[in-house]
């Protein structure tokens, strides 16, 4: 250390945002920061581009190798489509976005709480409730871009050149907007369970359990798969291609959403660190 | 003076056991303010509720007159070193200090301030490193310059030299010693010459109560006031019946006998002090002993410490 000495001269005319949303781009700041300063925006993107791509192709492939005329089927009877706008949607129909988005965040709280930075956050003028908003604005920025608007944008791009015609711009903008539920859904649930529960294993656990459990009860009956959050995904799809909907699962969607909010800053502004 | 910090009756209980009991403390503004007791005493628990990281089963505490709350606005009044302070390694030690400069709306001057800070707590070297790659050390001093970023009226800080080895404890000493006047320092520890050394206030807590808070010199004073510590050569056995018998004195105790020496502990009734003392210079020359000392006895803080602790010895 040096000889110098330190003026402290305390302040407090720094007068900003107050209460429910105190310090909140400070918080946002550094978590988008965090996401790519690590591989993990990375990884989402790598996983997500290269997953739907492949799905996209397949239709191209299989012609392309004529496997179809190899195996004696006639190409509607393996149930391929040439159309681009059908083989940019093909993939995303299943739960592979929910996984990608619980592995993703499944330690955003968890994590931070392990290591001490949480603690030392919340020394800072900044609310609880600000923390765990600017997390799940975040992560749903960064997921959102890296792995729905990304994938479908070169998907859009893939379909064109190798189907031979422009996909349908607007269906397929109507279902990358409402598909975002999905990932909203998540990713809020795991950082709703994670004001709860400290260990990431637990908080993967009982979102994997949210995931499935849900469709497995559906299978048998049928109204819960109706009304499920996790039918989300299958909603907006439905939605965007014209096809019956039922509101119930937007209306359970929109109620899960306000359950886990509400839970979560009860929980969180109780939180002893 | 104005306090800077208020406690009312801050009781904490977890599952069961009782951290804190009804702490009432005041510290005023502009102080170093040590805050001692033994493991277990209360005192990180105390720290953490003013920082909001935890919640007081009952009573309340003002930080700059805000009102300490879950909420936060109270935490601009004030910059907190944990005991084991921990930082995102991606960050470097100077991003880390824009990263809390920001919570606290920083301006154009904050960067140069942000220099100083890392030059004052010797890490500048290693500023633009990441902190994943600081040492235990680096990083309690790095909390000290976080802790001190905002200009805030009020320093928490939690055993903040307990990582450090001896040149690192002197130079956090000397820079606590140093914002004697610019903030108020709140600090724990449990190295009672350090606060000695430092604050000019002392609170002592054992079991979660406060056993006694003042001064740091009436602190110490209060046990020593009336009590002299007399050194006389020659002495006999009716020296002690003598002594005992001079006007204002309230107990005679023979301390130690060596080499022809005796040391007395005189007590001396409240206020009489000085007049004792006249007293016993004039018995030791009308009875032709050597008179070696004849003064208040001192006592250092880790005595008084020990006294109020284990002893459970209040002091009037």
């Amino acid at each position: 250390m040096t000889a110098q000495s330190v003026a402290v001269g305390t302040t407090t005319t720094h007068r900003r945002r107050s209460g429910m949303f105190l310090g909140f781009g400070t918080v946002f700041r550094k978590e988008v920061a965090e996401w790519f300063k690590g591989p993990k925006a990375l990884i989402v993107a790598g996983v997500s581009v290269a997953g739907h791509i492949f799905l996209t192709l397949i239709p191209f492939v299989v012609r392309a190798t004529n496997q179809a005329a190899e195996t004696g089927l006639e190409q509607s009877q393996l149930d391929l489509t040439l159309d681009p706008t059908a083989n940019v949607l093909l993939g995303w129909g299943g739960q592979s976005v929910a996984l990608i988005a619980i592995v993703a965040t499944m330690a955003l709280l968890s994590a931070e709480r392990d290591r001490g930075t949480l603690a030392w956050s919340l020394t800072n003028p900044v609310s609880p409730t600000s923390v765990i908003a600017a997390k799940f604005v975040a992560a749903l920025l960064v997921f959102s871009v890296t792995a729905v608007i990304l994938p479908v944008a070169l998907q859009v791009a893939l379909a064109t050149v190798v189907y031979g015609g422009l996909p349908d711009l607007s269906m397929l903008g109507t279902f990358a907007g409402l598909f975002l539920a999905q990932p909203a859904f998540y990713i809020a649930l795991t950082i709703g369970i994670g004001t709860a529960v400290k260990s990431t294993a637990g908080v993967a656990g009982i979102a994997f359990a949210v995931m499935l459990v849900p469709q497995l009860v559906g299978g048998l009956v049928p109204i819960v798969e109706e009304l499920t959050p996790t039918s989300i995904g299958a909603w907006a799809m439905a939605t965007a291609k014209g096809e019956p909907a039922s509101m119930l699962t937007l209306a359970g969607w929109a109620v899960s959403m306000v359950v886990i909010v509400v839970g979560s800053k009860l929980i969180f502004d109780r939180q002893e660190l | 003076m104005s306090n800077a910090i208020s406690m009312v009756g801050l009781t904490k209980k977890y599952k069961g056991v009782q951290a804190l009991t009804d702490l009432t403390l005041d510290v005023p503004a502009g102080t170093v303010f040590g805050f001692l007791g033994p493991n277990g005493a209360g005192k990180t628990t105390t720290l953490k509720i003013l920082a909001g990281l935890a919640r007081p089963t009952s009573g309340d505490a003002k930080i700059n007159g805000v009102k300490v709350s879950a909420a936060g606005d109270h935490r601009r009044e004030l910059g907190y070193l944990a005991q084991d302070p921990r930082f995102y390694g991606w960050m470097t030690g100077r991003e880390t200090l824009r990263y809390v400069a920001r919570f606290r709306g920083a301006d154009g001057d904050d960067e140069r301030w942000i220099t100083t800070l890392l030059e004052r707590v010797g890490i500048t070297d290693a500023a633009d490193r990441r902190t994943a790659t600081y040492s235990g050390g680096m990083r309690q001093r790095l909390g000290i310059a976080q802790a001190l970023v905002g200009r805030p009226a009020v320093v928490l800080l939690d055993e903040p030299v307990s990582a450090l080895d001896p040149i690192g404890r002197k130079d956090v000493l000397d820079l606590m010693r140093e914002l004697k006047g610019e903030t108020t320092v709140f600090y724990s520890t449990h190295i009672l010459d350090d606060v000695q050394r430092v604050s000019d206030h002392v609170a002592i807590l054992d079991h979660g109560r406060l056993v006694r808070a003042a001064p740091t010199q009436v602190l110490l004073g209060s046990f020593t006031k009336d009590i002299l510590r007399v050194e006389l050569g020659g002495a006999t056995a009716e020296t002690e019946t003598a002594l005992r018998r001079l006007a204002g004195v309230l107990s005679v105790t023979v301390a130690s006998q060596a080499g022809g020496v005796t040391s007395y502990d005189v007590a001396a009734q409240a206020g009489a002090s000085a007049d004792v003392q006249r007293a016993i210079t004039r018995f030791a020359v009308e009875a032709g002993l050597t008179l070696i000392s004849n003064s208040q006895e001192t006592l250092d803080l880790e005595t008084v410490f020990l006294r109020l602790i284990d002893q459970k010895e209040v002091a009037a």
